[in-house]
């Protein structure tokens, strides 16, 4: 199966990453080849009762409390736009 | 002094024959002696040598720890409180956690000093430590030829810190082969523990159900030590195991008498004249020991490998959807340098929608690898793809799984090359990336399955390079892999 350049654009989109037209035309033809090699996966017969693979130990419950300081000043640190106490951003609504 | 393994260094620290302070010097000084290697991102002088003052304190007293005085060298994908964690990528070139890992925080506490913070691929997404923001780690490690060599990867930083001398063990991750490939590469020992058995609380994510810690080591015995330390249940993290660690360096038994041993035909066929020797002498020196040979049909540990590329995709294009330039890491200037932050330039932002920063950050900050994979897994969970792709990948996995499981009933370790080949030059990359992927034939299958596998140095190729030797176990047989591994080095 390949992919076409429409559909890089469109998952890039998704995935919020700019790219140049040059980088379409690269990873179209990076993508397309290693959407090739993943068809081997055909060959490999599967049951028809194959229930989803799950990791078994998922169900590690915590006590429902808050169990977390606020980290609010410390996480302000990293921010790249601080204002106040809020992370600046451009503005959302038009 | 620092050829030593960790456990002859807690002897002569204990013995007073050395102190920590000349230890942490004398590793310091041949990190600049050798930093053409690139292997660190960050180097913790100052703290490492305030550290290793204190740990002779401790001698002195009589309280010292486990690994009292002995530094170590963390990949830069676990986060260490005050000293920046990159994950090698620009996107996170200044970030700085105000947190520990666990896995860290553990061998802290028992004493280890972290002398810095290893180079490695960016997101740990690649097998030759050639995608890192802060430029390529080389292999210490020579050819006949003379050619500069890959270290492999993503440890490949941790991996060369070991071998090299630089530090005296060294923390991995492994998602798909990212301990034991670059362990085989550089003539070290790493471990892939099971799934859950180390906490991942800190380790910034690539591809969550996969990723696992794990240490990287001169031999089995200081492998067996870090693990012991490193393992153990964290509430932290809702996939880490509620089982009781073993000492297994205690415990360590060279020992392989009444051993199954199974090897896979598949694994036989299509073997470099290298890889093949170096199974045929193993496979001699197990019968001497007493262990039983099983030659098993086991297609699926390397057809499983496209597998690995459409789960850890997936689960990268999701974990990595956080870096955005919003709430930490780099932000792109836009139209006005926000990241000054001055009135003016929060005024210039608003001639950029907050689509154009997010899709403006991700473009500077990823590179090509990282932008490759996530688009590769956001393409594959789009509509239309999902079933093709990701549903029937985890069908798959459980297949692989249900293999293994059957597999080891009868069985009690698998030996397998790590790699298909050793090491090789810069200029024999392969310039197609299905290529590349195929380094991780022998590695990815045991991380679908979550299970255990060690990787050491084992004879050598005829170019006078490490050959690699994996052992996989079922789950939790840690014990079982570090007794076989250490009977065979």
């Amino acid at each position: 199966m390949s992919i076409t350049k429409a559909e890089v654009i469109y998952a890039a989109g998704l995935a919020k990453i700019g790219l140049t037209d040059q980088d379409v035309e690269k990873f179209t033809t990076e993508l397309g080849g290693i959407l090739h090699w993943m068809e081997a996966l055909n060959n490999i017969a599967i049951p028809d009762n194959m229930p989803l693979y799950r990791p078994k130990n998922l169900v590690c419950e915590r006590d429902d409390a808050n169990s977390t300081p606020d980290y609010s000043a410390q996480f302000m640190t990293n921010a790249p736009d601080p204002q106040h106490d809020f992370f600046g951003v451009p503005k959302v609504i038009e | 002094m620092i050829q030593s393994t960790i456990h002859a260094l807690l002897s002569k620290l204990r013995n007073k024959e050395i102190t920590s302070v000349a230890l942490v010097q004398t590793y310091l000084d041949e990190i600049e002696k050798q930093k053409e290697l690139n292997v660190y991102i960050t180097v913790c002088a100052e703290s490492a040598l305030k550290a290793a003052n204190e740990a002779d304190k401790r001698y002195a007293n009589g309280t010292e720890r486990k690994l009292e005085g002995i530094p170590l060298a963390f990949k830069d994908l676990y986060c260490t409180n005050g000293v920046r964690t990159t994950a090698a990528s620009k996107i996170l070139e200044n970030f700085v956690p105000f947190y520990e890992s666990t896995v860290t925080q553990k061998l802290l506490d028992e004493g280890a000093i972290c002398i810095g913070k290893t180079n490695m691929d960016e997101f740990a997404m690649g097998s030759m430590t050639q995608y890192s923001h802060f430029g390529p780690t080389y292999n210490h490690l020579k050819r006949a030829d003379g050619k500069r060599l890959i270290p492999g990867g993503s440890s490949g930083g941790s991996a060369v810190a070991v071998g090299a001398h630089l530090a005296a063990g060294s923390l991995g991750s492994d998602t798909g082969g990212s301990i034991r490939q670059p362990a085989a590469f550089c003539g070290v020992v790493g471990i892939k523990p099971t799934y859950g058995l180390c906490s991942r609380f800190g380790m910034i994510a690539f591809a969550s159900s996969l990723d696992q810690a794990g240490p990287m080591a001169k031999d089995v015995r200081d492998a067996a030590l870090l693990l012991e330390i490193m393992a153990g249940h964290d509430p932290k993290d809702s996939t880490s195991l509620d089982v009781p660690i073993p000492s297994y360096s205690g415990n360590l038994k060279a020992d392989v008498k009444g051993k199954n041993v199974a090897v896979f035909n598949e694994c036989l066929q299509d073997l470099s004249a290298d890889n093949k020797k170096m199974m045929d002498v193993a496979i001699k020196k197990l019968e001497a020991g007493g262990a039983t040979i099983h030659y098993v049909d086991f297609p699926l540990m390397k057809e499983t490998t496209p597998v690995y590329y459409i789960i850890a995709p997936t689960e990268a294009s999701s974990n990595l959807a956080k870096y955005d330039g919003v709430r930490f890491g780099h932000r792109a200037a836009g139209n006005g340098d926000v990241a000054k932050a001055t009135p003016n330039s929060r005024a210039k932002t608003r001639d950029l929608s907050i689509d154009e920063l997010f899709s403006k950050t991700r473009q500077e900050g990823f590179g090509d690898e990282v932008k490759r994979r996530i688009l590769m897994g956001t393409y594959i969970l789009s509509k239309g793809h999902y079933d093709a792709y990701y549903l029937r990948a985890q069908k798959i996995q459980g297949v692989l799984r249900q293999a293994f499981t059957d597999l080891f009933r009868n069985i009690d370790v698998v030996l397998a090359p790590t790699t298909p080949t050793p090491a090789f030059a810069l200029d024999e990359i392969p310039t197609d990336h299905t290529s590349i992927y195929l380094n991780d034939l022998y590695t990815t299958a045991v991380n679908l399955a979550g299970l255990p596998a060690i990787a050491f140095p084992f004879g050598q190729s005829e170019s006078g390079l490490p050959m690699g030797c994996q052992l996989i176990g079922p789950e939790l047989s840690e014990q079982t892999l570090f007794d076989v591994g250490s009977y065979l080095t």
